[in-house]
């Protein structure tokens, strides 16, 4: 009796599901499994507008709305998704109405330097930067952009950005994606550029906030949504190139199922105890 | 009894708005903008004026039964166990700038923070307010200075120990407010606002120390971690109704019949949206429209 | 201060910027009067960023105050992370001075500071990896509550946690090996049964600001103002 209570508080202690969750999360992504990945609708509609859709020269604009903190499920989607973009000939406008925007946007253009190589800025891709006012701003934005703002997050004027003489309004872009990991700024863009102007938005989500943002899509407000890490992982198979998704979803998957071993585990020593007790006092 | 002036003030007013909207109409007046539904600011003005009529009523006398909040009520009970244990109380109230779309669940904190300064005056209990709204420090001071003066213990009031202001950043927020429940080893800790990410780190924290949790956010996607972790939670507009319960005042508490007029609409409209729906017409065609000429 | 500038003034601007914000969001009348409407409330909200930034410098000196009593009163105990915390502090307002004097002498490393090398080497070392450190953390909190709280003690436990089971496995590759059809069921619980769920909070959740809106416009609540009377 003494040794079964002894080993229900070691399986039961938060020390030793830490260390077991830590190795199995850290050694997926040291030694890969390679477990296949099954591609599922949401991405494959996804993947599928922008191809059926968007045409050489098309114009596309991106929200960078998300922190550092959320690089790991956000990054792998907006690589993936600018790797389809310029693949389509795409010419990309991002802008950020957060300041930590910015810092995820250098982060993310590190992380891409191949995708960019061959890009001219200025001519294919352009970056306003940090715009303060949230959904004024944005508001602002979707009526006129050089209204908006003068220069870019470089300090190029916008009149001298080639670009930026084919783009000044929300009917100008043939899609608007928003990568953000916080609800709010996904109803900026419905209120602000799918509601009066009719833009089509995709939205890019973590997986906590993707339930609260769902109803928009559900009322088809957006085109589609790209669900944390394991939608970068299907779109990075999709458009060919591997990364930092497809990496992470064998620690993603040795990691639930751990956490599931572990509800098990503590339903069997709930369960134990209690109907020992039952006994006990039945007795 | 004589309906009274403000009563027929506000209902006027609606009336007054109905029929220069109509007048607008007719003349092919663009009045309203075509960015968002007529029907949405049909429905705000509409529950702003029978708010008012409701809070007018409760003035008058006329009594409007309010459910019991099981939450709110546990606020006294975790105040008077961590004076039992002589451990202090904490309350946290979120992370920004009020000046975001956050802003009424901020306030709504603060009006349980009132609360609970008052409850930690009248128990002897040391308070800990910790927040991340910058342009909130002065009015936490005011809050707890408040609640422990009115209660007649001014001298159990320290700004420097009350009242402390962390950071505007989430993580840097989140880690600050974990240390200082588990460095002054709470008795309770109440966290009542809009929070993100960091909400499953507070309650943690929390629990790693043995207090007493309640917790409330309107952020949707937050709820399901405190429901899981906390011993009592405000789900979503429980925490506007609790703001309302806080003051005390009578009047303020019946403007939550506002809230439960605006759902009773919100049913009604999907009911008979459905029922269209059956018969071949979409009701969200009728409430999508948009004030437009042309 | 009389009881007008303390009490009456702040209500004030509050009830008329909410009838200002109400009628730039909906009212149009004619072109200009719209395009007025749209820059006041722009202005409105670039007062709002400017208040915060300077009640950000009142956030920097309360953190100041607390730390320099906290390591006069707790000695060496406190000392380490207290002194941390005011030297970073320091750090942070001697980068933004040289971001400052940066952007009128060399705007091509970036007008704003965020995009200056000095920031950009302060973020991308060290709270940066802080930031993603205690995000990170989350993954241990969530085991360690998912293990508190799926025990199933009643039915609805039971619910509970068959619909987690289904959405951890939907979200793994692993689960797509033991069944194929997690994935389609995971789709199906997150797009219809939770957000059934969710919607009526967020209506719920608008409902009450619209009310608590209600309460600042005729004065009832004065809980943000602090003093009562």
């Amino acid at each position: 009796m003494s040794s079964q209570i002894s080993l229900g508080k070691v399986l039961e202690s938060r020390e030793l599901l830490y260390t077991l969750l830590l190795l199995a999360v850290i050694l997926p992504i040291l030694h890969p499994i390679g477990i296949p990945i099954e591609i599922s609708a949401r991405t494959r509609d996804v993947y599928n507008y922008i191809e059926q859709n968007l045409k050489p020269g098309c114009h596309v604009f991106v929200e960078v709305y998300y922190e550092v903190a959320a690089r790991g499920e956000l990054e792998p989607n907006l690589i993936a998704l600018t790797k389809h973009l310029f693949d389509k000939g795409c010419k990309i406008v991002y802008s950020s109405l957060s300041a930590f925007g910015v810092v995820a946007f250098s982060l993310f253009k590190a992380n891409a330097a191949d995708l960019f190589a061959n890009k001219e800025y200025g001519r294919d891709y352009v970056y306003f930067g940090y715009i303060a006012g949230g959904e004024a701003a944005s508001a602002s934005l979707a009526k006129s952009i050089k209204g908006t703002i003068s220069v870019d997050n470089y300090g190029n004027r916008l009149e001298d950005l080639p670009l930026m003489k084919e783009v000044d309004k929300a009917t100008d872009f043939d899609l608007v994606i928003i990568v953000s990991s916080g609800t709010d700024v996904f109803a900026y863009y419905v209120r602000q550029w799918h509601t009066p102007y009719g833009a089509p938005l995709l939205f890019v989500a973590l997986s906590v906030i993707a339930p609260s943002v769902e109803p928009f899509v559900g009322a088809k407000q957006a085109i589609g949504m790209l669900v944390g890490q394991r939608a970068g992982a299907e779109y990075e198979v999709l458009v060919g190139r591997l990364g930092l998704g497809i990496a992470s979803m064998d620690a993603q998957s040795t990691s639930h199922m751990l956490i599931l071993a572990f509800i098990a585990v503590g339903n069997v020593v709930y369960w134990t105890k209690r109907l020992s007790s039952k006994r006990g006092g039945s007795r | 009894m004589k309906t009274p002036r403000s009563i027929v003030a506000a209902i006027a007013l609606l009336v007054l708005i109905l029929v220069i909207s109509a007048i607008a109409w007719s003349l092919r007046i663009q009045l309203y903008t075509t960015r968002a539904p007529f029907s949405a600011f049909l429905i705000l003005i509409v529950l702003l004026v029978a708010g008012y009529v409701f809070m007018e009523q409760a003035k008058l006398g006329k009594s409007f039964p309010v459910r019991r909040i099981p939450a709110f009520e546990a606020i006294e009970e975790a105040i008077a166990r961590s004076v039992e244990m002589g451990r202090p109380v904490h309350m946290t109230f979120g992370f920004g700038t009020i000046s975001s779309s956050m802003a009424p669940q901020y306030v709504a904190g603060l009006g349980v923070l009132a609360h609970v300064a008052r409850l930690c005056g009248r128990y002897g209990a040391k308070l800990i307010a910790t927040l991340g709204v910058p342009e909130a420090i002065a009015t936490t001071e005011e809050i707890v200075r408040e609640g422990y003066y009115s209660a007649g213990r001014p001298e159990l009031f320290n700004p420097a120990y009350n009242v402390r202001y962390l950071t505007d950043q989430q993580f840097a927020y989140a880690s600050a407010v974990q240390a200082t429940i588990v460095r002054e080893n709470v008795g309770a800790n109440i966290v009542v606002g809009p929070f993100y990410a960091e909400s499953l780190i507070f309650m943690e924290a929390g629990n790693m120390v043995g207090a007493f949790q309640i917790a409330g956010t309107a952020r949707e996607t937050q709820i399901p971690f405190f429901v899981l972790v906390a011993d009592y939670s405000l789900i979503g507009e429980e925490i506007f109704a609790a703001g309302a319960l806080a003051s005390g005042d009578k009047e303020t508490l019946v403007s939550i019949r506002g809230q439960d007029l605006g759902k009773l609409i919100s049913i009604a409209l999907v009911v008979l949206g459905i029922i269209m729906l059956l018969g071949g017409f979409k009701l969200v065609d009728s409430l999508n429209w948009v004030w437009k000429f042309g | 201060m009389s009881l007008v500038v303390r009490k009456y003034v702040p209500q004030i601007i509050v009830s008329a910027i909410i009838v200002a914000t109400v009628a730039f969001y909906y009212l149009y009348v004619s072109k200009e009067v719209a395009d007025a409407f749209g820059r006041a409330d722009k202005a409105l909200s670039d007062w709002a960023v400017i208040i915060t930034s300077f009640a950000l410098i009142v956030g920097g000196i309360d953190i100041l105050r607390f730390h320099v009593l906290r390591i006069k009163k707790e000695g060496l105990v406190q000392a380490p992370f207290s002194a941390v915390t005011i030297a970073l502090l320091i750090t942070m307002v001697v980068f933004g001075v040289v971001g400052w004097y940066y952007s009128y002498a060399a705007p091509e490393l970036g007008i704003t500071i965020t995009t200056q090398p000095q920031f950009k080497w302060l973020y991308t070392n060290v709270y940066a990896p802080a930031d993603a450190a205690m995000y990170s953390i989350l993954v241990f909190y969530i085991a360690s509550a998912s293990y508190r709280a799926f025990r199933v003690r009643n039915p609805m436990a039971l619910l509970l946690l068959v619909t987690a089971v289904i959405v951890m496995l939907g979200n793994t590759t692993v689960g797509g090996l033991i069944w194929p059809g997690f994935l389609s069921l995971r789709d199906w619980i997150m797009t219809v049964p939770n957000t059934a769920a969710f919607r009526p909070i967020t209506i719920g959740a608008g409902l009450g600001t619209i009310v608590l809106g209600l309460r600042l416009l005729t004065w009832r609540e004065i809980s943000w103002m602090g003093r009562r009377e």
